[in-house]
């Protein structure tokens, strides 16, 4: 996972309990190790362009940078922000034992 | 010559696209025999128009993919026949359009319908799931199969199987109508342009006109659509329905002339001819443009223009007792008389 | 490296790799079974969990054929294939198809009572029933709704056996046809996965072999065989035939149940823990409408799929469930294997017929759900409007888009096909690839059309039938 992907997952993870926080950093680590090769080399991509755009800014802003792929008209984009929403909002449902039916 | 033994229509009636150029027609046709003729319309402006053709008129403003549109276009309509002529022919962003509006609402009237406990559904179809025939001699009859003509044929053709299945579920009598190329009052714009296109000598001829095509006059099209409604022995069944035998291109165009001069209208003598390649050529780029969710209306109409489209409507004379009174020359005559009497320049 | 010899190589262990595998090993062949995935203790992992996803599924659970809109789908990858990580529906192939396919493909014996003689068979040995008792109300939910519209509704027995207690238990592949198979002599190679075969002339005449030790390191192991049977999927069995120098036919007409989803929001909490057997069949063949695994992580993805403000919704999750509108497709997809990387390319383009038939299915499901007591709808539609009541529901019709609507499918299959045309399909009429004298398919990818119903009996029956053919010609 790159740099600005493990930023992004801590940025969408709600939790507060370090434990909880973590299986949710390597349920997705381990989601986009595994995942097609062609696909995580796009998002690679993706991301390495991010984190350019990330790092121009003054503060760097990563709340910003999703809202903004979240209303974004080209889809590839939109679908970069649903990725790792989705990966850390499924993983940290699904991991917190605490409330899991 | 009819073998056909009739039931009664029923007092009301439920029209789908009564606003079209069709549900014109046919609205005209019912509203001083019935009691109650509900129409599906798309806006208040079309509802307002059509209230003042009769006081049996009660038009309902909504989508027909709308089912909560549909549940109040059957309130109350028990028993009643049905004639679902909504449709769309040429979709205005995306080819998507033609199966929304012809594919589910197709579903979504039948499904109310039934829910209604209605009286016999009349669908309107289309030659569009049919295709071209392959010969200029060769007619289409109720045997022949579905060979669907890019995405309005598809839709269409879909539509009909929806149609099918309604009926063999036990709950809903259907009838099928396919009327191929029409013409007649309440025509749209695009019908208009044509006149002046033919006038001035500038519609072309594709290929060498000897072409056939059926084509079919509104009026008798609502003519055979109350055949439909009644005719005992049609349920279930799918019939093509037409003015009469099918007309060479070259003839179809030369009449035209001859009915707007008749109407008094100086016609230009020319007429410009497209090689019958140009006709493939706008058939292969409209295929691809559809495959692209994108629809240009002058590709599709010039790709069917080389085409014989052409039925046979011996069926439809027996067991609906249909039989066309209004010729191709008459009918031209009564749409450019509507013309003049709506001020519009031909 | 690892030498192994085996007459008869089966790469894949699913629906088709462990019927093929049974017929063989009970002919008295000697067969080995290679599985990419690993061996789970049935019951021990829980279904649709995390631990299920990572373990059992490939890629997490997680791919997507590219398209516009793409479709995220799921496959199985472990001992017994998607089999361990479905719903168990069970479903025929619908008889007016295989009339189709016999007709379209010039399959001569492929009628409805040859295929149900296959079927009867492979429903006793797996053991396929209805509920013992009621259905849950996240079943029932679908037949009200059905009801109510006078619509109708089926429930589907399952791929399960009861206890006497009505405790079900799914029949997958490792509790049925692959202890079978290891009973008659079989013997199985999991995290295994094969990269290529290797062909020689008209002949292959091995394949090689990645395996992962439990430490998770890797060995190279070459295996010989007389005989291969590739049953890895309709994504997997194309790409490992494309890798191995065989592309005749093999990887187009890729075909799927492109599906949309809707959360539903009810007044009282619904069950979580199982998939509903009820679906409405009132639409078929173009679509079915049915329910999806609803464990909390689904609701919350579903629910924001709208893009909607869910944090309420998601709070009260216990009274939020899954259900969908998966269509048969009129379009095509492709399978293409990339050079240096394990997993291909998968493309699917949908149809403006396939889109309007999504919205379609859309706004049926949400009359269906509204019309049983739902009270608040979320579609997989991005930006789409949450529906509470009926008059809303058309405004599907225009959000879903292609840039819009959200897809997933865990149904593919057809991206090889059976045929006596060479033209029309990639093996013969039983499944033996063309120009290869001893390398079969025979699996998901042969069906020649999505079949419109879950498709594990129609794997299933024509892996049966292709099997037995098969162990008649060795």
């Amino acid at each position: 996972m790159l740099m600005l992907e493990r930023r992004v997952v801590a940025e969408l993870t709600t939790s507060s309990d370090p434990a909880l926080r973590g299986q949710v950093e390597r349920w997705v680590e381990g989601s986009l190790d595994d995942m097609a090769e062609v696909l995580r080399l796009g998002v690679i991509l993706e991301s390495l362009m991010f984190s350019i755009w990330v790092a121009v800014r003054r503060p760097p802003d990563l709340q910003g940078l999703l809202g903004w792929l979240d209303v974004s008209p080209i889809p590839l984009l939109r679908s970069y922000a649903r990725l790792f929403r989705s990966l850390v909002l499924f993983g940290e449902l699904e991991l917190d034992g605490s409330t899991t039916s | 010559m009819t073998d056909s033994i009739d039931t009664l229509p029923s007092p009301a009636i439920v029209i789908t696209g009564a606003a079209g150029w069709l549900g014109q027609n046919l609205v005209r046709a019912v509203a001083p025999n019935r009691e109650v003729v509900r129409c599906l319309v798309q806006t208040a402006d079309e509802a307002s128009l059509l209230g003042l053709v009769s006081a049996s008129v009660d038009p309902v403003v909504g989508d027909v993919r709308d089912p909560a549109a549909l549940e109040r276009l059957f309130a109350g309509m028990t028993g009643s026949t049905v004639v679902h002529a909504a449709a769309i022919i040429h979709p205005r962003r995306r080819v998507q359009e033609l199966y929304d509006v012809n594919v589910g609402g197709t579903q979504l009237v039948l499904d109310a319908a039934r829910r209604a406990a209605s009286g016999r559904v009349v669908h309107v179809s289309s030659n569009s799931p049919f295709g071209a025939n392959p010969t200029t001699s060769h007619r289409f009859t109720e045997a022949s199969p579905f060979n669907p003509y890019l995405g309005y044929g598809r839709s269409k053709t879909e539509a009909e199987t929806l149609v099918q299945t309604a009926q063999a579920r036990g709950d809903l009598e259907t009838v099928v109508l396919r009327p191929p190329w029409f013409y007649g009052p309440f025509q749209p714009d695009r019908q208009t342009q044509w006149f002046r296109a033919v006038r001035r000598g500038r519609f072309p001829l594709v290929g060498d006109g000897t072409n056939r095509r059926s084509m079919i006059f509104t009026g008798n099209l609502v003519h055979a659509i109350l055949r439909a409604e009644v005719a005992a022995q049609a349920a279930g069944s799918a019939y093509w329905v037409a003015d009469g035998p099918a007309l060479d291109m070259r003839s179809i165009l030369a009449t035209v002339r001859e009915a707007l001069a008749l109407e008094g209208l100086p016609v230009s003598g020319g007429q410009p001819a497209l090689p019958r390649m140009a006709g493939v050529v706008a058939e292969h780029l409209d295929t691809m443009i559809q495959s692209r969710d994108r629809y240009v209306q002058a590709l599709h109409v010039l790709g069917e223009l080389k085409d014989t489209i052409a039925c046979d409507i011996t069926r439809a004379e027996h067991e609906l007792g249909y039989s066309p009174e209004v010729d191709l020359l008459t009918g031209m005559r009564s749409s450019i008389r509507w013309c003049f009497d709506r001020g519009a320049a031909l | 490296m690892r030498h192994v010899d085996a007459e008869v190589l089966i790469v894949g262990s699913g629906a088709g790799g462990a019927t093929t595998a049974m017929v063989l090993a009970q002919a008295g062949h000697d067969v080995l079974v290679v599985e990419e995935g690993p061996e789970i203790e049935p019951g021990s992992l829980t279904p649709f969990g995390v631990d299920e996803m990572g373990l059992a599924y490939r890629h997490h659970g997680s791919s997507a054929a590219l398209g516009s809109p793409p479709v995220a789908y799921a496959e199985g990858r472990c001992v017994g294939g998607s089999t361990e990580v479905n719903s168990g529906l069970w479903h025929r192939l619908p008889a007016n198809l295989a009339e189709e396919w016999r007709g379209r493909f010039g399959l001569d014996e492929f009628s409805p009572e040859v295929l149900d003689g296959y079927a009867d068979r492979i429903e006793a040995m797996v053991a396929v029933n209805p509920l013992p008792g009621p259905a849950p109300a996240s079943s029932e939910v679908l037949e009200r709704g059905a009801t109510q519209l006078g619509w109708r509704s089926v429930e589907f027995p399952r791929a399960f056996s009861y206890d006497s207690a009505g405790r079900g238990t799914k029949q997958t592949m490792s509790r049925t046809l692959l202890p079978r198979a290891w009973d008659a002599g079989a013997s199985l190679l999991a995290d295994t996965a094969v990269t290529r075969l290797q062909v020689t002339g008209n002949r292959v005449v091995g394949a090689q072999c990645r395996r992962r030790r439990s430490d998770g390191t890797h060995e190279d192991v070459e295996i010989r065989a007389d005989h291969v049977v590739v049953c890895g999927g309709a994504v997997q069995s194309p790409a490992l035939l494309q890798r191995s120098g065989i592309r005749r036919g093999i990887g187009r007409g890729l075909k799927m149940h492109p599906t949309i989803k809707v959360a539903a929001r009810f007044t009282d909490p619904v069950d979580h823990q199982d998939v509903p057997m009820h679906r409405i069949t009132e639409f078929a063949p173009h679509l079915a409408i049915g329910g999806s695994a609803s464990r909390r992580g689904h609701v919350a993805l579903a629910l924001a799929d709208s893009g909607a403000d869910i944090d309420e919704a998601l709070a009260d999750w216990r009274r939020v469930f899954v259900y969908y509108a998966a269509i048969r497709s009129d379009a095509g997809g492709r399978v293409i294997a990339l050079p240096g990387m394990r997993a291909p390319l998968v493309t699917y383009r949908l149809t403006p017929g396939d889109l309007s038939r999504l919205a379609r299915g859309a706004v049926h499901l949400g009359e269906a759900l509204l019309a049983a007591g739902a009270t608040e709808l979320y579609p997989s539609i991005e930006g789409g409007s949450v529906v509470r009541r009926r008059e809303d529901l058309v405004r599907w019709w225009d959000e879903v888009d292609r840039a819009r609507a959200s897809l997933m499918t865990v149904h593919l299959t057809s991206s090889i096909r059976m045929s006596s045309t060479r033209s029309l399909a990639g093996s013969d009429p039983f499944g033996k690839v063309w120009d290869v004298d001893n390398l079969y398919v025979n699996d998901a990818s042969l069906l020649g059309d999505a079949p419109g119903v879950n498709p594990q009996a129609a794997i299933m029956t024509v892996a049966l039938r292709n099997a037995e053919h098969l162990a008649s010609t060795l």
